[in-house]
Formats: C-alpha cells, sequence, structure tokens
C-alpha cells in the first residue's frame, strides 16, 4: 500500500464530506439526514484489495481521522470499530468477485451499518443513556444505503490509480 | 542484482516489523483515546479543525450551491410550483417570527442598558452585553472552549455557584468586574479566557463584598450601616456581617454595594435584600441573610461593567 497516496485520498474524502452535509448534499428521511461514509468506503476498498494488517493500520488511522473531524461521540470509538470491521473484512474477503458492483454495493452497505449502528449504540451507552436501538439502526441504514450507492462509483475512480496505489492488475480482477 | 534483491527483502522485513507493532499496539492507543477526558478529546478536536476547515469551507459553499440549483431544477408542474412557493412562504414566515423574537430580545437588551446607565448615574463606565452560558452545555467542540468540568462551580447541595459568560480578553474584559443585570448585581469576573469568561455569583461563598444596608421607615429612605457580604455555606443566599446589634435592620431591607473608596466594585448596585434578620442575646453583631436581587439562574442576558477606558493620548501634529 501507497500510505502517502491512502492519506492525500483520505484529506480529499473528509473535504468532500461537507458536500454531504445537511443543507448540501444530504437526504433527508424521516428528519435523519442520510450522509455517506466514504473514509469507511475507503477503508472497504483498502479491506478488499490489501492484507488483512495493513488494512487493520490503514482502518486505525480513517477511524481516528473520521473521529476528530466529527463533533460528537468519544475518541477513538471509529479508529477501533474501523480497525477491527476492517480486519474482519479483509480476512472475510475470500475469493469474491471484487469487481463486481454489486458485491461492492452489498459489501458497503453491511459494512457501513454495522460500524454505524454499533457506534450509536457504544456513544449511547457511553453517554449513560439507554441505547436507541430502532432510531440508531434507522440512521446507521440510511447512511449504509448512501454509502452503499456510491460505493461502486469510488471503486471505480480508486482503480482508475491502481498503479500508483499499489494494486497489480490481477488484484484489480483484469487479467 | 543480488544486493538489489537483499536490500528489498530487508526493507520488506523491516515494513513487517513495524505493521506487527502497529498492529499490537493501536488497539491499546484507541482504548486511552476512548478513556480521555471529553474536554481533552474535544480541545484535540479543535486543534485539529484548522487542517481541514479552510477547504472545507469552500467544498460546504459548493455543496449548497448544488443542493439549491438541484432543488430550483426539480418540479415544473403547476401544482408543485405552488407547493414550492407554499414552502418558500412558510419559510419566510418561520424567518420572520425567528427576526421577531431577536429584535423583541434587542429591544430588551437597549431597555437594561439604559435602566443600569441611568442608576450608575453619570459614572464613567462601560457596559460590555454578555450572555450566560447555559451550565448543561457539553460534548462536541462547545465543551472545548467553555468548560474544565461539569463538576466545578456546583455546591454539593445543588447551588449553582460559578457562571460562564460569552466574553473574554477578546472584549476587554478583566478580572474582579462586577456582572450585571436590570434587578442588580450578579457576581464578579473570576477567571478571563480569551472568548469566555468566568463569573463567581453573589452567593458564591468565595466572593466578599462591602455593603450597605438602605432602609425605608415610613416613607423615608436612609443609608444604614455597612458590613461584608459573602456567599452562603450551601451556595444560595448571602450572608451579611459586621452590622451592629444596635443597627435598625429588619426584614425587607436594600442591601446594596458600598460607596465606602475600600469597596473595589461602584457603589450602590443592588445586591439584594434582607429575608432573615436573626439577633441571638449575647451577639454584638446582626447576622443576615439576603437574598440575591438578580438570579443568575433567571438570567441569560447580562451586562460586564468596566470604568470607562481613558482617551487614546493625541498624538503631536506632524511636523512638516
Amino acid at each position: 500500500m501507497r500510505w502517502f497516496l491512502v492519506a492525500i485520498i483520505a484529506y480529499v474524502l473528509v473535504l468532500l464530506k461537507n458536500v454531504f452535509a445537511p443543507g448540501g448534499l444530504a437526504v433527508m428521511v424521516d428528519g435523519h439526514p442520510a450522509q455517506p461514509d466514504l473514509l469507511l468506503a475507503l477503508g472497504l476498498f483498502l479491506a478488499i484489495y490489501f492484507p488483512p494488517r495493513e488494512v487493520f493500520v490503514a482502518g486505525w488511522f480513517l477511524g481516528l481521522v473520521s473521529d476528530l473531524v466529527s463533533v460528537a461521540g468519544r475518541l477513538g470509538l471509529k479508529a477501533l470499530l474501523f480497525c477491527l470491521v476492517l480486519y474482519l473484512v479483509s480476512h472475510l474477503r475470500g475469493n469474491l468477485p471484487r469487481q463486481r458492483a454489486l458485491v461492492q454495493f452489498a459489501a458497503a452497505l453491511l459494512t457501513v451499518f454495522v460500524v454505524h449502528m454499533a457506534w450509536h449504540l457504544a456513544t449511547a451507552v457511553v453517554g449513560g443513556a439507554w441505547p436507541p436501538v430502532l432510531g440508531s439502526a434507522e440512521a446507521a441504514l440510511l447512511d449504509a444505503l448512501y454509502t452503499a450507492f456510491l460505493a461502486p462509483y469510488l471503486v471505480w475512480i480508486l482503480l482508475l490509480m491502481r498503479s500508483p496505489l499499489g494494486i497489480s492488475a490481477a488484484m484489480a480482477g483484469r487479467e | 542484482m543480488v544486493f538489489l534483491a537483499r536490500r528489498s527483502r530487508r526493507t520488506a522485513a523491516h515494513r513487517g516489523t513495524w505493521q506487527r507493532v502497529l498492529f499490537a499496539a493501536l488497539p491499546f492507543v484507541a482504548l486511552g483515546l476512548l478513556v480521555m477526558p471529553q474536554s481533552a478529546a474535544d480541545r484535540l478536536r479543535l486543534w485539529v479543525s484548522p487542517v481541514f476547515s479552510p477547504l472545507q469551507n469552500r467544498t460546504e459553499a459548493a455543496a449548497l450551491d448544488i443542493a439549491n440549483r438541484m432543488r430550483q431544477a426539480g418540479p415544473t408542474s403547476p401544482e408543485a410550483e405552488v407547493a414550492a412557493l407554499r414552502q418558500d412562504m412558510q419559510a419566510l414566515e418561520n424567518a420572520l417570527a425567528e427576526a421577531t423574537g431577536r429584535l423583541n430580545q434587542q429591544e430588551n437588551v437597549i431597555r437594561d442598558l439604559a435602566r443600569i446607565r441611568q442608576d450608575l448615574d453619570g459614572l464613567p463606565c462601560r457596559l460590555t452585553p454578555a450572555r450566560l452560558l447555559a451550565p448543561e452545555v457539553a460534548g462536541g467542540q462547545a465543551a472545548a472552549r467553555l468548560s474544565e468540568g461539569s463538576g466545578k462551580g456546583v455546591r454539593r447541595g445543588g447551588a449553582v455557584i460559578v457562571r460562564r459568560i460569552d466574553r473574554g480578553a477578546r472584549d476587554a474584559i478583566e478580572r474582579g468586574e462586577p456582572v450585571l443585570v436590570a434587578a442588580g448585581l450578579v457576581g464578579i469576573v473570576d477567571e478571563v479566557g480569551p472568548t469566555t469568561s468566568t463569573v463567581r455569583l453573589t452567593t458564591d461563598p468565595r466572593t466578599s463584598l462591602m455593603v450597605q444596608i438602605v432602609t425605608r421607615r415610613d416613607g423615608q429612605w436612609r443609608a444604614g450601616p455597612e458590613g461584608i457580604a459573602r456567599g452562603s455555606d450551601d451556595g444560595t443566599a448571602i450572608t451579611v456581617q459586621g452590622i451592629s446589634r444596635t443597627a435598625d435592620v429588619t426584614i425587607g431591607d436594600f442591601v446594596v454595594t458600598s460607596a465606602s473608596p475600600e469597596s473595589s466594585l461602584p457603589p450602590y448596585l443592588i445586591v439584594g435584600r434582607v429575608a432573615q434578620c436573626d439577633l441571638p442575646p449575647a451577639a454584638l453583631f446582626h447576622s443576615l441573610v439576603v437574598e440575591p436581587r438578580a438570579s443568575a439562574a433567571d438570567a441569560r442576558e447580562v451586562y460586564v461593567l468596566a470604568p470607562e477606558l481613558p482617551p487614546p493620548p493625541a498624538r503631536p501634529p506632524a511636523r512638516r
């Protein structure tokens, strides 16, 4: 993995995060502004193309950046969740047809839902409140859907940079 | 070639070692961050924000622009246009209601300022409007700017004795300056930060003021004896000490700041009214409990009173 390039991409995605802020391109559903988690989508891309240990480290730093740019929640929570979930995805990916948009969609949907749900519940528990399970699930699902719709496009853009990122043609499924 | 192959193997091994170290250490670092106090985490977020915010502001403006265009490009049928116009109308009405509320608030501020100015009777001073920050503000970036800890400034019984205002050294606020509302003295500026300050309320046991009793007997107002006012131990009232047992004091008398030159505050600011007046048989002094006239719990807008700054020295005319 080319760490410097990944850091630059992460920085650009953090800047893009504001584009999807409420009032911008966030989709209001039932009072909840659904926003895509682009940093997690980047982490997922790394998880399906790079070895688990590198993914773990990258996931940790992406989570920390996500923690730092958000205004709420405990610092370090997303770092922990990102690295653990992405490490797991990287281990379980097996022989998935990762170049298929549907697979990317499903993987993004599941990963973002799990991470966001865990984050909502953990934040509520740490804050001393009874976790609002249904509300959290709805918010997590909306964010996951939005991310999943954008994930194939993000993967396509990132695959255009496969050689600078250090992904071989075989890895990218373009033999 | 052999050298290059060896070097490449060594670099890969080195990278592998680092990854193993990070793999083992990072979860613990994350746990360390998790147990970190929220105020420290918020401060960290505040420090990091300049890395992203300059470009973020630009992207946000671009996003708003795109979103507006998308919304305008949407419905074209007459019914949809009527619905869109109705929505705009509602938004405008909401904005108007909000503006009316703000105007009313500004009018209240102006009225309060005029009343306090009148009470100060031409004293050379300036009044800085400030807002008491809600004590429940916590979490997010706000907490990093506001407080060192939620437990600070609250007595055991739950009485709040320290509040924060949204003015600091940048607004020329200085330690020891009185904080007022139209009804009277609320507290004294204690610690001054760049953008916020701590206000020690009159009910804080650490607050000590030189005060004077003002009495009204048979329709006649009289300046009474002077004493020292301190916040009570439970932080709910003010006690006044040093009032001689021969002094004529009763429940309902007014307590104002002293006109004595030794007093650090401007004279005749209303502190409160006597709520309890005890005179034990063998005591030399009255034991007075004063109810503060201005309650910080009810107030939102306050005014920091400061001596008028001397005008800047006139520059001598430049010689040609």
